[in-house]
């Protein structure tokens, strides 16, 4: 088996482990080979659940969903005194173009994902947890159905769980394939058996989410990395990675590498470590021309910016992008990134929930905008227009899905203008990423 | 682009650019500055809802002051100090000390952008559409929006639908805003529409094809901002621009919806509500807005009086220097001989109800109501959130300006035993076995708007007006007083009933004459403690209740500050 995992100096995987590449999807293989429910065990007979969420805080570890935002923190605003129920949810709706990384953990290990359920919902003290997982993920689900079941046999889940007087039950709900559904409000509406529509914040989840409770979601691998850190302390998981930017990262690289596939990576390291180490370096004669860092919904950066930034929060930041969903997608000298424009664009089109102005009608004028220039039917201000039409979609929506439309475009046209100039006379291409 | 001075919007939401907004009752307030200005609102309120109340002006197209706030249409974006990019105000709440902009060049390039969005696919069919002249998306885009288009895409299309015979979909000039959605669910509560598709293909309606049974279709063109929702009685009858508008009061039950009568060529084109905290929100029901062909139909436009010898039933057409001593003296005999009688509808004006039991007490006759075929029924008694059972507008009303009847059964009865040999009906129409009951009696004077089977009974018939042609008070089933104004001028020989019983009273020397309503309301509010002592003039434009005994706190009538006076606002 080729190489998963790469950090800065020594120190081991910690989700692609290898017992955790062989599979652990049984409680037997997870308990023997894996410490499994070792982490669980130690949270409810040695702490409380604040003290659950200070080491959590002091690890350092952000969301792994898309926004990066640290777990602990988001832990915290679930009010202290409530006497409504809290919710925990669990997002397992991966449907960020180029990501697949929650899928890889749902396969491979998901009694830790079950034990990182229950050590959060122990920390905010919720007694019933939801896994929204996208229908698409049918094997995933049997998989996590059995596993459910394991662990509820074993008196991991339920009531009086390990004799800490703590309960708590945990439910798979399989989603219906919208995209749009995997933005934490549209999921909690979807979950309620709303149409998936994004909510308006405030108020934020954290005070009314799930039927109008507090609830808290987070993303398959951030649950994931929780036994580890209960097991090992908060300190340790913060020993890998960078001061803003701890631990490590799963990626699921696509496009135009030697070896697609998911990789982990000490937060960090270089791209070209994640990009030609792991992945083996480009596939074709074309040196690296673009990569999408975290999913299409990122900004995209050039070859430059690829070589010169490291993957870490800061880093990405820096360069007016973000790591997003961990979805990698490299693109040669080969490609047209108007084709890319169009065939990303075209994905926003069909997805955008069409709730708020901008982004409905927006996303679909970008398509028809970038199809002209595609076609050679544009002018010269039909760029400048398509950048206007973004930045009118940008910020001013409900979610976050209008910025992920329009800032990869923008991006696109300013990056590679002179692509889309060339096209303006010169139309060629049929808007597949081939 | 020519930019003309501001145009005010006229809507159900109210009159000017300043829709009636309801504030949470909470008694924390909280203040906060918008443009500079410092605004005062209860804990709780919305940015939009804080700002429209202290009369500033922010765009919106979905916001709804009687529905949830959704921050879909992003129009009513504004700048908040501390937040990293523009909020929604609709669905903001305000905060102590929050410091909010809505006149950056930030924002404007934002309402540029929404305006663009929106007309990206609107089919700009304003020459032939019925929401022309009170469409929001019109009077944002000439405020707003960036006056030129930058875009050759093809619009997206969907069929026009027929929910009804009440209402008619043009999709195409969706905005999306989902108003109609909210308003079956959170208002009406039958829930028949929803969405259905995705993103720019989103579609509003029924799910599966069939037409809407709730009874307020009518608000659901009422709440489209554009012209995607619209009525099928008013469709092509007048272009919005050209109807004159009345504030009255609905007289279709016992709800007495505040309303404006849309007026073209002294005929009612369209009803509307007027929007009343008090009474119906911002609401009315299909039956109160659609059902006013009545009016025109089967009235008496002459006085006439039964035919002597003729064929019985055959009445003959008689001028009203006939018709009014001939009543009067039948009315002044028969008092004078203790063998009068009186029936008044519950339809009748407290002002009508009054001048009948001056008559008839002047007279010494006795007194009945009428409230209909099924007999009284409880004014409050609801149909659903706002239709009440009681088709009468003023039973309450009728009932305190009486203070004291006796049961119409008991007045038919001296009928039949002859103890009553001549009988005033105002306004009650009766049923035919009722009228043919009264078939002893040897005069009966009726006075109606409309042929009815009372009329068929009588003696001697005088036109009267429907309420529309005529103004007075009405109470409520709540105890709600409200005034309503002559809308409609009368073009036959007709007569508002106030003024014949004016001059009955006169001619019978049981009374006199009154200048108007306000002086006959004027009489009965210090005559009758339960419309405590009120003038008509401190009637409040959205009606005061009354207390009827109970000691209220404020005990006088307060203008609650919104919405228009009967007197002055038109609407126009």
């Amino acid at each position: 088996m080729s190489e998963v995992y790469r950090a800065r100096g020594e120190k081991p995987p910690i989700l692609m482990r290898p017992d955790a590449l062989e599979g652990l999807h049984t409680l037997e293989a997870y308990r023997e080979r894996a410490k499994g429910y070792q982490g669980l065990e130690k949270v409810l007979k040695e702490m409380t659940p604040g003290e659950v969420t200070e080491e959590v805080k002091d690890s350092g570890l952000r969301g792994r969903g898309g926004a990066g935002f640290p777990a602990g923190q988001k832990w915290s605003f679930i009010p202290k005194d409530t006497d409504q129920p809290v919710y925990l949810v669990c997002n397992a709706d991966e449907g960020e173009p180029g990501t697949f990384k929650d899928r890889w953990l749902l396969r491979n290990d998901p009694h830790q994902l079950i034990e990182g359920i229950l050590i959060a919902a122990y920390a905010i003290g919720s007694k019933k947890a939801f896994v929204y997982m996208r229908d698409e993920f049918s094997g995933e689900a049997e998989r996590f159905r059995a596993c459910l079941k394991e662990a509820r046999e074993a008196g991991y889940t339920g009531e009086d769980i390990l004799g800490s007087g703590f309960s708590c039950e945990i439910t798979l709900f399989l989603g219906a394939g919208a995209y749009i559904c995997g933005e934490e409000t549209a999921l909690l509406n979807s979950l309620e058996g709303k149409r998936g529509y994004p909510r308006v914040r405030p108020p934020f989840p954290a005070l009314q989410g799930l039927y109008g409770c507090p609830t808290v979601v987070n993303n398959v691998e951030t649950l994931s990395n929780l036994p580890q850190i209960a097991r090992n302390g908060g300190e340790w998981y913060a020993s890998y990675g960078t001061k803003q930017s701890t631990g490590t990262r799963l990626f699921s690289v696509s496009g135009r590498v030697k070896r697609p596939g998911v990789y982990e990576v000490e937060m960090g390291v270089r791209w070209a470590t994640l990009l030609d180490d792991l992945a083996g370096g480009p596939s074709r004669d074309h040196p690296f021309k673009a990569v999408f860092p975290g999913g299409s919904s990122t900004p995209i950066l050039n070859a430059r910016e690829v070589s010169e930034g490291t993957i870490d929060f800061e880093s990405a930041m820096n360069m007016g992008t973000f790591l997003g969903s961990g979805g990698t997608i490299v693109l040669d000298e080969g490609d047209d990134m108007v084709d890319v424009a169009l065939n990303v664009s075209q994905f926003y089109e069909h997805e955008t929930c069409g709730q708020c102005t901008p982004c409905r009608e927006g996303c679909r004028w970008m398509v028809r905008i970038i199809r002209s220039i595609h076609e050679g039917t544009a002018s010269e201000k039909d760029i400048d227009l398509l950048l206007d039409v973004a930045g009118h979609i940008r910020g001013n929506t409900i979610c976050a899905f209008g910025d992920g439309a329009a800032d990869p475009i923008a991006a696109t046209v300013r990056k590679f203008r002179s692509e889309f100039e060339a096209r303006i006379d010169a139309p060629a291409g049929d808007g597949r990423v081939a | 682009m020519i930019r003309g001075p501001k145009k005010t919007l006229k809507s159900h939401m109210g009159e000017g650019e300043h829709p009636v907004v309801r504030l949470p009752e909470e008694q924390e307030q909280v203040t906060l500055t918008i443009d500079g200005r410092e605004v005062t609102v209860p804990r709780g309120t919305k940015l939009l809802t804080a700002a429209l109340h202290a009369g500033i002006h922010i765009p919106y197209f979905c916001y709804h002051p009687g529905l949830s706030p959704e921050g879909n249409c992003r129009m009513c974006l504004v700048e908040i100090e501390g937040s990293r990019k523009l909020e929604p105000s609709c669905t903001m709440p305000v905060r102590e000390g929050m410091t909010v902009h809505t006149d950056t060049e930030e924002v404007a390039d934002a309402r540029r952008g929404v305006m663009e969005f929106l007309l990206l696919n609107h089919p700009l069919d304003c020459p032939w559409c019925d929401k022309a002249g009170e469409c929001m998306l019109q009077d944002h885009s000439y405020d707003y929006g960036p006056g030129t288009a930058r875009h050759e895409v093809v619009k997206r299309t969907y069929p026009t639908k027929q929910f009804s015979d009440k209402l008619k979909m043009y999709m195409n000039r969706c905005i999306h805003c989902t108003r109609c959605v909210r308003f079956l669910k959170e208002v009406e509560g039958k829930e028949e529409f929803s969405l259905y598709q995705r993103g720019a293909y989103v579609d509003v309606g029924t799910y599966i094809e069939h037409n809407l049974s709730n009874n307020y279709q009518g608000c659901l063109a009422d709440v489209c901002p554009v012209g995607a929702l619209v009525t099928r009685p008013f469709l092509y009858r007048a272009r919005v621009f050209d109807l004159e508008a009345q504030a009255s009061v609905c007289s279709m039950c016992s709800a007495g919806c505040s309303v404006y009568v849309d007026r073209k060529r002294n005929r009612v084109a369209r009803l509307r509500p007027r929007p009343n905290l008090q009474v119906n929100d911002w609401w009315m029901c299909d039956t109160g807005r659609f059902e006013f062909d009545w009016i025109a139909t089967d009235r008496l436009d002459e006085p006439a009086r039964e035919a002597e010898g003729g064929a019985e039933g055959r009445m003959v057409a008689i001028g009203w220097e006939e018709a009014l001593p001939t009543a009067a003296a039948a009315l002044k005999s028969a008092g004078e001989a203790g063998t009068l009688g009186g029936i008044v509808s519950a339809r009748a004006s407290c002002e009508e109800t009054w001048l009948f039991r001056r008559l008839m007490e002047g007279l010494g006759g006795r007194i009945a109501p009428w409230y209909g075929e099924e007999g009284r029924i409880d004014p409050a008694e609801k149909t659903d959130f706002l239709h009440r059972r009681d088709p009468n507008p003023n039973t309450l009303g009728m009932e305190t300006a009486l203070e004291g009847w006796e049961e119409l059964e008991e007045l038919v009865g001296a009928i039949e035993t002859g103890e009553v040999t001549t009988l005033f009906i105002l306004d009650a129409a009766l049923t035919d076995e009722l009228a043919a009951r009264l078939s002893g009696a040897e005069v009966i004077v009726v006075l109606s708007s409309h042929r009815t089977p009372a009329t068929t009974a009588a003696t001697l018939v005088l036109p009267g007006a429907v309420w529309l042609e005529k103004e007075g008070t009405l109470v409520n089933g709540d105890g709600h007083l409200q005034r309503f104004l002559k809308a409609l001028d009368i073009e036959t020989s007709a007569q508002p009933e106030a003024a014949v019983l004016s001059s009955l009273l006169e001619r019978t020397g049981a009374g006199r004459t009154y200048r108007d309503a306000g002086e006959v309301f004027s009489e009965l509010a210090s005559r009758v403690a339960d419309f405590e002592d009120l003038t008509y003039a401190d009637i409040p434009p959205n009606g005061y209740r009354l207390s009827f005994g109970i000691e209220s706190a404020g005990g006088r009538p307060e203008d609650p500050g919104h919405g228009v006076h009967p007197g002055t606002g038109t609407g126009r």
